[in-house]
């Protein structure tokens, strides 16, 4: 009788320290997860201080009326032709072959390709072409070019005639770009 | 310091009859201008802003910021300073195309050349 009380009374104890422990238990996860959601509200408070609003932006909407390039063009029409320009070429004097950097920028992958045309222009809006290239892929360079003459030492007013072509069967051409550019030659 | 940019231009601007009011960017980006310098991008029509499908012709429109491009041409559309990096300008395109207009059929079409200077 004494033995079986006994036991009763040890499994009341396993029992009562089992809930404790559980209890004890339950509250330190929440405890854990109260300090994260407060450290992370501190986080956000001190985001917008740095940006200097120190809450005088919140509240404000965003205006409606300001406009990226981006929307003015839906993703459903073609895209522009990215062109590369430059201010300046320098060539050695009375050499045709030569080094220059024509290139037809990554953006146009699977859209455009494009040549080359190095024209010298004078002031009655002439000019005479010196150098025409082949069709350039999106991603690739023209580096090394032979122009129809050797030049004699000098500045002279230059245009790079870019003339981007579709990637149809067609290659049908596009608007197109003069990149007004300096030839110096030494 | 060599100076340089990549220029976006509008590849094609597309009328139909319920289209005749389009808008497309024009922007420059990775500008290197050195100090004092300026780049500034002009337009121009082959065809003096008319769409020709043989002796057949369309007039249209360009307008930057509510300013029309004159048929004369070679106007200033963007114009940007040295110690900026990029820019842009929206260009508006129109036309009065109708079907009431006694026109040949087919593809009408015009050339625009961006002329991009560094001064």
């Amino acid at each position: 009788m004494k033995r079986e009380d006994n036991n009763q009374k040890n499994n009341t104890e396993k029992y009562t320290v089992i809930m404790l422990g559980s209890i004890l238990f339950m509250l330190c996860v929440m405890t854990i997860i109260m300090i994260i959601s407060m450290v992370c509200r501190c986080t956000n408070m001190i985001s917008v201080q740095d940006q200097g609003y120190n809450g005088g932006g919140v509240g404000m909407l965003i205006d409606p009326n300001a406009v990226d390039p981006s929307d003015v063009q839906s993703s459903d029409e073609e895209q522009g032709v990215a062109i590369s320009g430059i201010s300046a070429i320098t060539i050695p004097q009375g050499e045709k072959e030569v080094t220059v950097d024509f290139y037809n920028p990554d953006k146009n992958a699977d859209m455009y390709y494009q040549t080359f045309e190095l024209r010298l222009t004078d002031d009655s809006g002439g000019y005479e072409t010196i150098y025409t290239s082949g069709l350039v892929e999106p991603g690739k360079h023209i580096k090394h070019i032979t122009l129809s003459r050797g030049l004699e030492a000098g500045v002279y007013q230059a245009v790079i005639h870019v003339q981007p072509y579709r990637m149809n069967e067609e290659r049908t051409p596009t608007n197109n770009a003069d990149i007004k550019t300096e030839l110096i030659v030494k | 310091m060599t100076e340089s940019y990549v220029v976006t231009i509008p590849a094609s601007v597309s009328f139909t009859d319920t289209e005749k009011n389009i808008d497309r960017p024009l922007q420059v980006e990775n500008i290197v201008l050195n100090e004092g310098r300026t780049l500034k991008i002009n337009v121009s029509s082959l065809n003096n802003f008319k769409m020709k499908n043989g002796d057949s012709e369309i007039d249209y429109k360009m307008m930057v910021n509510a300013t029309e491009i004159p048929e004369k041409n070679n106007q200033d559309v963007l114009v940007i300073k040295a110690g900026e990096h990029s820019g842009w300008a929206i260009l508006h395109f129109l036309t009065e195309l109708s079907k009431d207009n006694a026109l040949l059929a087919g593809r009408y079409s015009d050339t625009l050349t961006f002329t991009v200077s560094i001064v």
